[in-house]
């Protein structure tokens, strides 16, 4: 790994000074304790020890200017359709009902019935979430159901005409969404990423046509939870195969979403046809008679005597007796074959399949063998080319699968392998022919797939290889989304649409805390190791963002006034190292400089001469007669920076006795602007003069 | 511990329950949330209440927080609840005689009634099939399994709506087809009147004559259990409905009319001022209606009024009977 891999906070001190080393490692202490939130990523700006991402606001602002991908009519993404009902009570109602309901396939008995079954009994926080399952019967077929348990917005322009409070309670509303099994299992949707769907549907009074939901890509968090998780998640799928409900304890400090993510990881651990018969909700009570629930969680174990009980965040194994070999066996196959599972499983979805002992028999012996990544991606490569729709969203979907199930363990060869597959069929360029969200899916996956979390700017520079040039379009704006390992791979992907102004992502590097000093100590560390096409953007960002430090002043000083960095970025470029330098020394003295201002300047210890600092301090002398005490005094320092102080010394002291210029030539050393002053305080004197004498004469 | 497993025993036989059966918004589970408190503000009593299981002791802890602490009235029920819980009582010198440091002694007494409380959803008692029809099958079933049914009576809700016979007579209808007996059904039955403390119902029982004042240093009035019938029967006659008259026929039709007691109840009771420390009968209001967008709450401490009663009542002759 070069110096573009080193994440963010691991940036070693450098520079010459042992007082430049001291303080950037005050620097670098400081940075890594740069508040960071604990909370979800998704939400709130981020900044891990390492690396930081930016809020999905962020990214949508930084991405907000991008032209669409496709100039023609946008192609859509696969849709299912769900039948939807939403139970609670109107303002003068005490009783809990069906309030609307679509007029498919259901009745508003039917829905009754599926709302009261699943119900859990109360919940000390809302929302919750329930999933369930209706089996074929009388003319439908089986359907998966997702109920959101919740209370109305306060806002009544979102709550959908509901009301919070009714008869001096608030009332839980659930919102039920239906959806085909078949439909379900077609294109392998989680239900993290159905809710996410249908969250916007907020069921108001009349339309009551069933509703068609477009598929997109779900948020990045369950792969979160997959990594923290896994094994815990592999033990409640065997425990579940032993029939018995599960109840997870102790998770009471996680999100009802995270609880859902956690029961989606453990569906994929199970066969998808599994879920035609499989319900579960992230909150029960303990004292709910007659739960209906398979897997649950709760604040207090259940005294049934069936219930099996597992601890959050504790994943012993679980104690399967004699009777239970079948679920050791397959318990074992989860944790032999890893991420390979949840995409195999995710194929199994024909029913009819049940949790009896018959079926983990049966199950065990027909264990799937999946297809490896690179095989899917070959696959997906080919399906790419002939635009099928359908068949892509599968593939972007086992991906997805492959990637929250494999748990952080993605070996170093198999990303290789999937980089090699990627580049070699151009996957990341454009797909016109792919709808927007399709697309989006696609390339985070492939994104993943085919480079380390946080992103580098090696990796940065791969993109830019693999692509052409800058990544523009669907594919910046996914990566904008990525976590990165430095602001180097945020700044480019930011600057490759043309559009992009800088001032959005410094607001949005400081809105995640990031000192202004970090971007220009990295830019200063990697000189050597930035693409020569990159090094004018990345200076002139991190140089701009250095000059929003309260002290920029003196940070500016601590860095030599920033001539070693842009010696190293453009070595023979002077006019473009004069240039910024001459911005800076006009952001720190405003103007042209005097004489003592350049004395001081070149008194600084910790300035690196170079050639382009000497000319741009000639250039901004407010004397024109400068140049020969610029060139002594630039000797003088750059004999005394390699080392040669006493002679320096000398050489001055030297001058002093051996070359006294002439008054006159002193005199035309003077700043225009102090001789002016002096002729003019010359001139006021002597009309004060002139008052005085006259006044004493009359 | 990450798993337990807990083999292939059945659930343990719980004890002959007492089920409670009402309308909606009737009180039920602030009545249990109720019981606890109730008991702490009678130590006299000897008795104790205590969870039976690691559920039943949560729901516990939580009412009395809710109630207590945060002053807001239990969530509604939506589903079918099962409290294990038990009443300790200890009684000094009233147990047997033993030899002890040379005489005989009598022994502690120490009693302990195992509550197994069912709380259904009102809708589920609903005549009309509003709520889900295995819920309501589940609570007929409980019904049927208990040896105590709590019977609930709000004259508030009642004046409003006059649901209470429409959520009585169907389960009741169908507890009788399921008996295996014929005749009355054994069960125990306390007929509660609750929300003692709402004008209405305070201002009644006054008009009525019915008060005395309780034996508490605040002076709460309350309807002696002997008038409690009486009032009952005054009471429906303010019914929204004309069958809620048919609900007193209907229990003594379904249920030996020795088993049945009627009870005037209030669970959050009657607000008291601390600094005059009685009861303030031009200031007695403790239950606080919802403002939008702020739920109902309780205003003061709560003194519960005939709560522990009822339960005591029923609990003794349940574990006779068990």
């Amino acid at each position: 790994m070069g110096n573009g891999d080193t994440p963010w906070a691991a940036n070693e001190p450098v520079g010459k000074s042992a007082a430049a080393a001291d303080y950037r490692a005050a620097q670098a202490t400081r940075s890594a304790v740069v508040p960071g939130d604990p909370g979800d990523p998704g939400l709130r700006p981020t900044r891990d020890e390492g690396s930081f991402s930016l809020t999905g606001e962020m990214a949508r602002k930084l991405a907000r200017d991008q032209p669409p991908d496709n100039p023609g009519p946008v192609p859509a993404a696969p849709a299912v359709t769900a039948e939807w009902a939403l139970w609670g009570k109107e303002t003068s109602e005490t009783a809990y009902h069906v309030l609307r309901c679509s007029d498919g396939v259901f009745s508003r008995d039917d829905f009754r019935e599926v709302i009261t079954r699943y119900a859990s009994g109360v919940r000390d926080r809302l929302p919750q979430y329930t999933v369930c399952w209706i089996p074929s019967a009388q003319g439908h077929h089986a359907y998966l159901g997702v109920a959101i348990h919740e209370l109305a917005d306060p806002d009544p322009a979102r709550s959908g005409g509901r009301s919070r409070i009714v008869g001096g309670r608030e009332v839980e509303y659930v919102r039920l969404f239906c959806v085909l099994y078949s439909e379900m299992a077609k294109f392998a949707v989680s239900y993290p990423n159905l809710v996410e769907l249908v969250t916007g549907y907020q069921l108001p009074v009349g339309n009551a046509s069933p509703i068609r939901i477009e598929l997109r890509a779900a948020s990045g968090r369950h792969r979160t939870i997959a990594a923290q998780f896994r094994v815990l998640a592999e033990n409640v799928a065997a425990l579940l195969l032993t029939t018995r409900p599960v109840c997870v304890l102790g998770a009471e400090g996680t999100t009802a979403e995270d609880r859902l993510r956690f029961i989606e990881l453990v569906m994929s651990l199970l066969p998808y046809g599994l879920r035609s018969r499989l319900s579960a909700s992230t909150w029960a009570s303990s004292t709910a008679q007659d739960l209906k629930l398979r897997l649950f969680f709760a604040n207090a174990p259940r005294d049934d005597g069936k219930t099996s009980h597992v601890t959050w965040g504790q994943p012993e194994p679980p104690h399967l007796s004699g009777e239970y070999e079948a679920v050791r066996l397959y318990l074992e196959w989860l944790r032999r074959t890893g991420s390979g599972a949840a995409p195999a499983l995710a194929g199994m979805t024909e029913p009819p399949m049940r949790f009896t002992r018959e079926n983990v028999y049966w199950l065990v012996d027909h264990l799937p063998t999946d297809r490896s990544v690179t095989e899917t991606l070959e696959e997906l490569a080919q399906n790419l080319r002939t635009a099928d729709q359908a068949a892509i969203w599968t593939g972007v979907e086992r991906l997805t699968r492959h990637l929250t199930s494999q748990d952080g363990r993605f070996k170093a060869i198999d990303r290789e392998a999937c980089r090699q597959v990627i580049v070699r069929r151009g996957m990341l360029k454009r797909h016109p022919a792919l709808s927007q969200d399709t697309k989006e899916g696609l390339y985070s996956a492939l994104l993943q797939l085919a480079f380390d979390t946080p992103f580098t700017y090696a990796s940065y520079c791969e993109v830019e290889r693999v692509v052409g040039g800058p990544p523009r379009g669907t594919l910046r704006k996914v990566l904008l989304q990525l976590k990165f390992s430095s602001f180097m791979p945020l700044l480019l992907a930011a600057r490759a649409e043309p559009t992009f102004r800088d001032d959005d992502l410094a607001a949005a590097l400081a809105q995640v805390h990031v000192p202004p000093t970090e971007p220009i100590d990295e830019v200063a560390q990697l000189t050597g190791k930035i693409r020569p096409e990159h090094r004018a953007v990345a200076y002139d960002f991190a140089a701009n963002y250095l000059r929003s430090a309260r002290d920029a002043w003196s940070e500016l000083k601590e860095r030599g006034y920033l001539a070693e960095t842009l010696n190293d970025l453009f070595p023979r470029d002077l006019e473009a190292q004069r240039t910024r330098l001459m911005e800076t020394l006009r952001f720190m003295y405003g103007g042209p400089l005097s004489q003592s201002q350049i004395d001081d300047l070149f008194s600084d210890s910790r300035l690196h001469l170079t050639g382009a600092f000497e000319q741009a301090v000639l250039s901004m002398a407010a004397s024109r007669g400068a140049g020969r005490e610029i060139a002594r005094q630039a000797a003088f320092a750059r004999l005394s920076n390699a080392g040669f102080e006493d002679e320096a010394l000398l050489l001055t002291e030297g001058t002093t006795e051996r070359y006294r210029p002439p008054f006159r030539e002193r005199v035309r050393q003077l700043p225009r602007r102090t001789v002016t002053t002096a002729a003019l305080f010359f001139v006021i004197a002597a009309f004060v003069v002139y008052l005085l004498v006259t006044a004493a004469y009359h | 511990m990450a798993s337990r497993t807990n083999g292939s025993q059945p659930p343990p036989a719980g004890p002959p329950g007492i089920t409670m059966l009402g309308a909606r918004q009737t009180g039920k589970t602030t009545f249990l949330a109720a019981l606890q408190i109730a008991l702490l503000r009678k130590p006299d009593l000897g008795w104790s209440l205590r969870g039976e299981n690691p559920g039943s002791t949560k729901a516990l802890i939580d009412f009395v927080n809710d109630m207590s602490d945060n002053h807001v009235f239990p969530q509604a029920t939506n589903a079918i609840e099962n409290y294990r819980w038990s009443l300790e009582g200890e009684f000094p010198k009233q147990g047997s005689w033993e030899w002890q440091r040379w005489r005989f002694r009598r022994r502690d007494r120490i009693v302990s009634i195992p509550l197994d409380l069912v709380d259904a959803p009102g809708e589920s008692a609903d005549g009309r099939q509003m709520f889900g029809r295995a819920v309501t099958e589940r609570l007929v079933e409980n019904l049927a399994q208990s040896s105590g049914i709590v019977v609930f009576y709000d004259p508030v809700s009642e004046f409003d709506r006059g649901d209470a016979f429409r959520h009585t007579f169907g389960v009741l209808t169908q507890l009788r087809s399921m008996a295996q007996r014929k005749g009355r059904l054994p069960h125990y039955v306390a007929v509660c009147i609750t929300k003692f403390d709402e004008i209405r119902v305070f201002e009644s029982a006054y008009k009525l004559k019915m008060l005395e004042i309780g034996a508490e240093v605040e002076e709460f009035p309350r309807v002696p259990d002997g008038d409690a019938e009486a009032f009952f029967g005054r009471l429906v006659r303010l019914s929204r409905s004309d069958n809620a008259g048919l609900i007193l026929p209907l229990l003594h039709q379904t249920f030996r009319k020795e088993r049945v007691r009627f009870f005037v109840t209030s669970a959050i009771g009657f607000y008291l001022n601390p600094t005059l420390g009685v009861f303030d009968p031009d200031d007695y209001q403790n239950h606080l209606p919802p403002v939008d967008p702020e739920p109902a709450k309780i205003r003061g401490a709560i003194y519960p009024i005939n709560v522990i009663e009822p339960i005591l009542w029923l609990g003794e002759n349940v574990r006779t009977a068990g």
